[in-house]
């Protein structure tokens, strides 16, 4: 069977190019994801694009008989895996726009509030239930790193360890709070990088053991500006001095069982507590009151 | 002050309890002008609200095709000019509680059907039915289709109302919800397919048509036009389903969509505790089957108020029901079935009286939820009839269409305005 990948990100083109081989370690519905030389190319059938993903043409049925721990061949112009061989010579590379810098104008507390207000809506209805907001660890979080960062005190905020309470927390394939600090150090450093600030890094040799491989690989990507399209395009939509970014957040906010409401709400909270430190006064616990005190 | 979970949900429960348990039956059949007060020059027609400007082609030739019908007008150029220089007033169905399919015209001398929610006290109306093809709700408007709706007016209507009446009196109204529940069990969607519907109607309405003391002639042409068209209660379907939503609307803090409709240029919703606040954009094309020599190309943009009964928990929402369907409409029994199934992602409920036999007799899905179709990206499937792009040609195709995405959005934002911060 062979198939034609429409586009491959920039990390999986480097990965690719050295010519190696890689392992399944994850087969669902329309994506697989294969570990090589210490990272992960995530095989998309259709899809979002990202940093990591080759995005296939067609359905998926040709990978049906994959299975977890299959090995296959990896280089630049193909991907073999059993039968299935994809042609990888017409993709486009793409590459996240946060990845570049621009000038940030953070939305008011008010329409922070409001996003806030749409995702505690969406965990009302999501089947997995409302795991991270009765996590006591985001509690924690909030209280110890992002309430005093908003006031104007920035030591916790770039400590690693505040963050590692909430990394393997909750449920999901990457667990909610692997999905949550994802959305806060996004958007952080994303702001941070444009204006030339200090960055929050978590080091991976933290990360490692305290949750599934393919999250760590995706938190350490993202907080380096390497994002899928749909979350680069909530954290354009929200920080580019418009004041419409509902659409995006609810695009995002549909993934997964609750993954793209945790991101997002990691991104609300963190815009706000950056708003605050700006004028913006009461942004963050706006938000909060939102979220935890209808 | 902002709305808990528990505040919704019960709001939520509350709204779809309300839909099931309404009670529409039918209670006359008479002119709009006397049921829905209809004066003057107004037409009402399906889908949100719309200017003669911005009208699709179907819509034009309906709106037409009742200027002449009511005698404003003599010729399509003399309607034209009074639709254009705002002469005729138009305004939506759902603001009068009625309901009518595709352009969803209603004038003032055409009959309706006048139905009563005996557990809520709402009066809802439909037009009624005048078959396939060539028909003023597709935007035709010939001599032929303005003969056809006279002679509905003059020979049929006043034999359905005598019919009505007689079942009143006898105590033995004819109750809406349990007939609808039936025929889903006998293979109608109760939206697109109504075969059952208008077997059982026929069935439970003959013996007072009989004794309405018109003649054997009479009603002899009456009967024949019921058994012609399989259509004959899709209206009265509408109106049930007007009732039905209707009864669950303006509940505080509910995210239950109470209104879905389409006028072949927008396509909207209400939302409960929204009031008649309209969300709207633009409407899909849909997809299907087409009659011999029509394509998509000729498709106009959905339109009509048919989408009610989706909303009240049948119609494309019950499609595992009604396999047959697929034959009409496009796609597979497979398919059909994995329609009513998705549906439940988005609904609070699962119908009380509407079941189905195929799935166990599962309760169709009930009251959908502007949070979860937000929250998992699928959205109501509609199972709709499908119109020419122009005016004066009629129905082209029947088929599915999804509802646009876009409206759940901007209503959720208003729904957040109003509770949420």
């Amino acid at each position: 069977m062979n198939q034609k990948a429409s586009s491959i990100g920039n990390i999986a083109t480097e990965i690719l190019s050295k010519d190696c081989s890689g392992e399944v370690t994850r087969v669902f519905g329309r994506s697989t994801y294969i570990r090589a030389k210490h990272d992960f190319v995530l095989l998309l059938w259709g899809g979002l694009r990202s940093p990591v993903t080759v995005n296939i043409e067609g359905d998926s049925n040709s990978q049906s008989r994959t299975r977890v721990g299959e090995r296959c061949s990896l280089s630049r112009e193909k991907i073999g895996l059993g039968d299935l061989q994809i042609d990888l010579r017409r993709a486009e590379v793409f590459r996240s726009a946060l990845l570049r810098t621009r000038e940030i104008t953070l939305p008011k507390g008010t329409a922070l509030a409001k996003g806030v207000a749409m995702l505690r809506s969406l965990y009302e209805v999501s089947p997995a239930g409302p795991t991270l907001p009765s996590d006591p660890a985001l509690r924690t979080f909030v209280g110890e790193t992002l309430v005093p960062f908003a006031n104007g005190n920035s030591r916790t905020i770039f400590s690693p360890v505040h963050y590692l309470p909430l990394i393997g927390r909750g449920g999901g394939f990457t667990p909610a709070g692997d999905d949550f600090v994802g959305g806060v150090v996004t958007v952080f450093n994303y702001v941070a990088r444009c204006r030339r600030t200090r960055q929050v890094m978590i080091p991976s040799k933290l990360i490692h053991g305290r949750t599934v491989p393919e999250s760590a690989m995706i938190l350490s990507h993202s907080a380096r500006g390497n994002v899928d399209e749909g979350t680069e395009r909530l954290i354009l939509a929200s920080t580019g001095g418009g004041v419409r970014f509902y659409d995006e957040l609810l695009a995002v906010a549909r993934r997964g069982h609750t993954s793209g409401i945790d991101m997002s709400l990691g991104v609300m909270l963190c815009e706000a507590a950056l708003a605050q430190t700006e004028g913006e006064s009461g942004a963050l616990q706006k938000c909060l009151d939102t979220f935890w005190n209808p | 002050m902002t709305v808990s979970k528990g505040m919704v949900e019960e709001a939520n429960q509350e709204a779809v309890e309300r839909m099931m348990d309404s009670e529409p039956v039918w209670v006359d059949l008479a002119p709009a002008s006397n049921k829905m007060g209809l004066r003057g020059k107004t037409l009402l027609h399906a889908g949100p609200p719309l200017s003669w400007k911005y009208a699709s082609g179907p819509m034009k030739g309906a709106i037409i095709g009742a200027a002449i019908y009511e005698g404003w007008a003599e010729s399509e150029k003399q309607a034209v000019r009074l639709a254009q220089e705002g002469e005729i007033k138009l305004d939506c169905d759902h603001h009068h509680n009625a309901a009518g399919p595709m352009a969803g015209v209603i004038s003032p001398s055409m009959p309706v059907y006048e139905l009563e929610d005996r557990k809520f006290a709402n009066k809802t109306y439909s037009n009624m039915n005048e078959g396939i093809g060539k028909v003023l709700r597709y935007g035709a408007f010939s001599k032929e289709v303005l003969d056809r709706l006279h002679w509905m007016s003059d020979i049929v209507a006043p034999v359905l109302q005598a019919t009505a009446k007689g079942m009143i009196k006898a105590g033995a109204g004819l109750a809406l919800k349990p007939m609808i529940a039936q025929a889903l069990t006998m293979g109608d969607d109760c939206h697109n397919r109504y075969v059952a519907t208008t077997s059982l109607f026929a069935k439970q309405t003959a013996p007072f048509l009989v004794r309405t003391g018109f003649d054997p002639k009479t009603l002899a042409e009456v009967s024949r036009f019921i058994d012609g068209n399989n259509f004959t209660m899709l209206n009265m379907g509408m109106a049930a389903g007007k009732a039905m939503t209707l009864a669950g609307h303006n509940v505080k803090y509910s995210t239950i969509v109470t209104v879905m409709s389409r006028n072949g240029t927008d396509a909207g919703i209400w939302v409960s505790s929204l009031g008649n606040r309209w969300f709207a954009t633009k409407a899909p094309v849909p997809k299907g089957l087409w009659f011999p020599g029509f394509t998509e190309a000729d498709a106009n943009p959905d339109l009509g108020d048919s989408s009610i009964t989706e909303t009240a928990g049948f119609g494309g929402f019950a499609m595992a029901a009604a396999p047959a369907i697929v034959s009409w409409v496009g796609g597979s029994v497979q398919g059909a079935l994995e329609v009513t199934e998705r549906m439940y992602e988005i609904t609070q409920a699962q119908h009380k009286h509407f079941q189905i036999p195929f799935l166990d007799f599962r309760g169709t899905p009930v009251g959908i939820d502007l949070r979860k179709v937000l929250k998992t990206g699928i959205t109501p499937m509609i199972n709709t009839g499908i119109a020419h792009r122009k005016a004066g040609i009629g129905q082209v195709g029947a088929g599915t269409v999804s509802f646009p995405l876009q409206v759940f959005k901007d209503a959720f934002e208003a729904y957040v305005d109003k509770f949420g911060v």
